[in-house]
């Protein structure tokens, strides 16, 4: 049973931005979903899955100006972004001026125990670990796109020690890429 | 669903009865559509109606761009209406904004 987990490495490659394009801001929800736009309009066709993968771009985005700067619109969101064709890799790196996610133990504890009921075919069980909530949680998060984003990043979502800023890393296979050349 | 509507030299295409106040992967081809018609029916000066608009995703940049070239191809314009400035940002940030004129209402 491989369960995905969140890791925390201050030290990781992956925070490297050298190349990156870099753009900062405010934390004005109503702009997350643009936000996303601008990024992914960078992106190779057959990276786009569709719009799963402005879709994922959106979620973490979400995080950073609703968990981590509580939706102030003084407060920034730094990101930077690189769709690597030779790689096969998108990568986006996200920094809120948050204080960090603070459950990020927890929510790894949590989302192992979601899995293990999951694999055991135990749904009575997982039906307690449907949704992720914490004090911090609101309304319209629902607790879960990290469950989502755990699986769609699958080459990582690492986390800074202060946990405030966090890389995310997709890694396409060859069968994904030929597949997206025919989807728009 | 997208309406166009005759006004002047222009033909006008806005986006009526939805709830979604979006151009995305959900209805860009409807837009497309709409957009080919009027190339085809010889329209030179086209103009897209963002006043309810409030998301773009990357196909709706991609279809209006798409859109643009052939317009551009055959003497005409795409233009964008009444656009927020928080959508603005989408056009300037992926540096698209140059290849379209941008009005607040249609006599300027």
């Amino acid at each position: 049973m491989e369960v995905k987990k969140l890791i925390v490495d201050e030290n990781s490659p992956y925070f490297d931005t050298t190349g990156m394009k870099y753009m900062e801001f405010p934390s004005k929800f109503k702009q997350i979903r643009n936000y996303a736009t601008i990024i992914a309009f960078d992106a190779p066709e057959e990276f786009k899955m569709k719009n799963l993968l402005e879709q994922q771009i959106s979620e973490v985005i979400k995080n950073a100006v609703v968990h981590g700067n509580k939706n102030d619109e003084n407060k920034k969101v730094k990101v930077w972004w690189e769709f690597n064709r030779d790689k096969k890799m998108a990568r986006i790196i996200v920094e809120d001026e948050g204080e960090g996610f603070k459950d990020l133990e927890k929510w790894n504890e949590f989302n192992e125990k979601r899995m293990k009921y999951f694999y055991e075919n135990n749904f009575d069980k997982m039906l307690q670990y449907i949704s992720y909530r914490t004090e911090n949680s609101t309304e319209m998060d629902g607790g879960n796109s990290l469950f989502a984003a755990v699986e769609f990043w699958n080459g990582g979502m690492i986390y800074n020690n202060k946990k405030n800023k966090v890389a995310c890393v997709k890694i396409y296979t060859d069968e994904e890429l030929e597949n997206n050349k025919n989807i728009k | 669903m997208f309406k166009p509507e005759k006004h002047d030299d222009f033909l006008i295409i806005k986006l009526v009865e939805s709830k979604s106040n979006s151009i995305d992967i959900s209805n860009i081809e409807e837009l497309k559509e709409v957009l080919n018609k009027a190339i085809e029916e010889g329209n030179k000066k086209i103009l897209v109606d963002f006043s309810n608009i409030t998301y773009i995703d990357s196909s709706g940049l991609g279809g209006l761009m798409d859109a643009m070239k052939q317009l551009k191809e055959k003497g005409g314009e795409l233009g964008i209406l009444s656009i927020s400035k928080d959508v603005l940002e989408v056009f300037t940030a992926t540096k698209v904004a140059q290849f379209f004129k941008f009005y607040k209402n249609i006599n300027m």
